[in-house]
């Protein structure tokens, strides 16, 4: 049975994909913060926080000591801000930075070395179509994201040669938690930016990244997303 | 003798290849022929997985990294991995080598072969 790690499996993208994973048979290791009693006999949730270095490694060694391989990591986690630039507190660009990037970072790091032990692997980083688009208004967010991007092609190169695959998907708006307090006008202004006027909703940026985890060639240190870019 | 009779955790193989006779080793340390019977032996499996017999026929001495090494950083990462994991099936410990005390040392302990199994002596029973 292959094995996944999801972080931030509780709500939205990351619950939506391991629900998906799990009717595929897949077993999944969940990452949340608080746990949310979800059941299902092949669904592990671990508490959590990805901003924390040893919490993840600890998290990651449990799992280790059941699991003969983890096959696949997504990182979901993240946090999201929008303020204009001058009035964003330094405090919500340092968080952001930890969860957004950290977070991943900690991540790839515990779970790549199995990874590289197993001599395969498949590593996804959820991104967002603010990066690329350098949206005003959402510079510590974008700022965070964009380092992410920076560590999935880097990390591409570095374990390409070990045979795991690292790669990004990125969405546009989604109305989850991340999403909630935005302003409608300005979401529909970005979906219909991107070519989706209806928005994208947690199944289908989920079907997105089940699709990509299905694909063969997914290209390493590739950054694809739903919608036109 | 008082300190090798408190060790509890076996390496049966490569006691076999490398060590004089010992009995058991703590469940919580490890001894430096020990932590060097470790590397040599990973180098050696490693060596054969990129057919390098510098590397299957490492001894102490050995470079592993930097100017005259064997391996790139590919292989440094590959060794320091899997090496994490044989410290663990043999000791019980679960460790990180590449932590902070290493970068920050004027020597690293990823230069030779008998710096690294040092450091791995010294990393293992500091917890």
């Amino acid at each position: 049975m292959p094995t996944a790690i999801i972080t931030g499996s509780s709500a939205g993208i990351g619950k939506a994909t391991t629900l998906k994973l799990l009717n595929a048979g897949w077993r999944v290791h969940g990452f949340t913060r608080q746990l949310d009693g979800a059941t299902h006999a092949n669904y592990i949730p671990h508490q959590v926080d990805v901003t924390n270095e040893s919490a993840v490694q600890n998290a990651v060694a449990a799992i280790l000591s059941k699991e003969q391989s983890i096959d696949l990591l997504i990182n979901n986690a993240g946090a999201a801000s929008m303020n204009a630039l001058l009035l964003t507190p330094g405090s919500i660009a340092e968080n952001l930075m930890r969860v957004n990037y950290l977070g991943a970072f900690y991540c790839i790091q515990a779970v790549g070395k199995q990874m590289v032990r197993q001599r395969q692997g498949r590593i996804i980083n959820i991104t967002t179509v603010a990066v690329p688009l350098a949206l005003e208004g959402e510079a510590a967010y974008v700022a965070s994201k964009a380092a992410l991007d920076a560590l999935t092609r880097v990390a591409a190169k570095e374990l390409s040669p070990h045979g795991i695959v690292v790669a990004g998907l990125g969405f546009g708006p989604i109305p989850t938690q991340l999403t909630r307090a935005v302003n409608a006008a300005k979401l529909a202004e970005l979906n219909q930016l991107i070519g989706r006027t209806n928005g994208t909703t947690v199944d289908e940026a989920a079907d997105f990244i089940f699709e990509a985890i299905q694909q063969k060639n997914l290209e390493a240190g590739s950054i694809r997303y739903l919608g036109k870019i | 003798m008082l300190a090798v009779a408190r060790y509890k955790c076996v390496i049966p193989v490569i006691e076999q290849l490398f060590l004089p006779h010992t009995s058991t080793i703590s469940l919580n340390m490890i001894t430096r022929q020990q932590s060097l019977a470790l590397v040599l032996k990973r180098l050696h499996h490693l060596g054969k997985e990129l057919e390098k017999p510098e590397l299957q026929n490492a001894q102490e001495t050995t470079r592993l990294f930097g100017d005259g090494s064997h391996l790139d950083s590919m292989g440094l990462v590959t060794l320091i991995a899997d090496l994490e994991e044989d410290i663990y099936r043999e000791c019980g410990a679960r460790v990180t080598l590449a932590d902070e005390k290493a970068m920050s040392r004027l020597t690293s302990p990823f230069r030779r072969v008998n710096l690294l199994a040092d450091y791995i002596h010294e990393v293992v029973n500091a917890r």
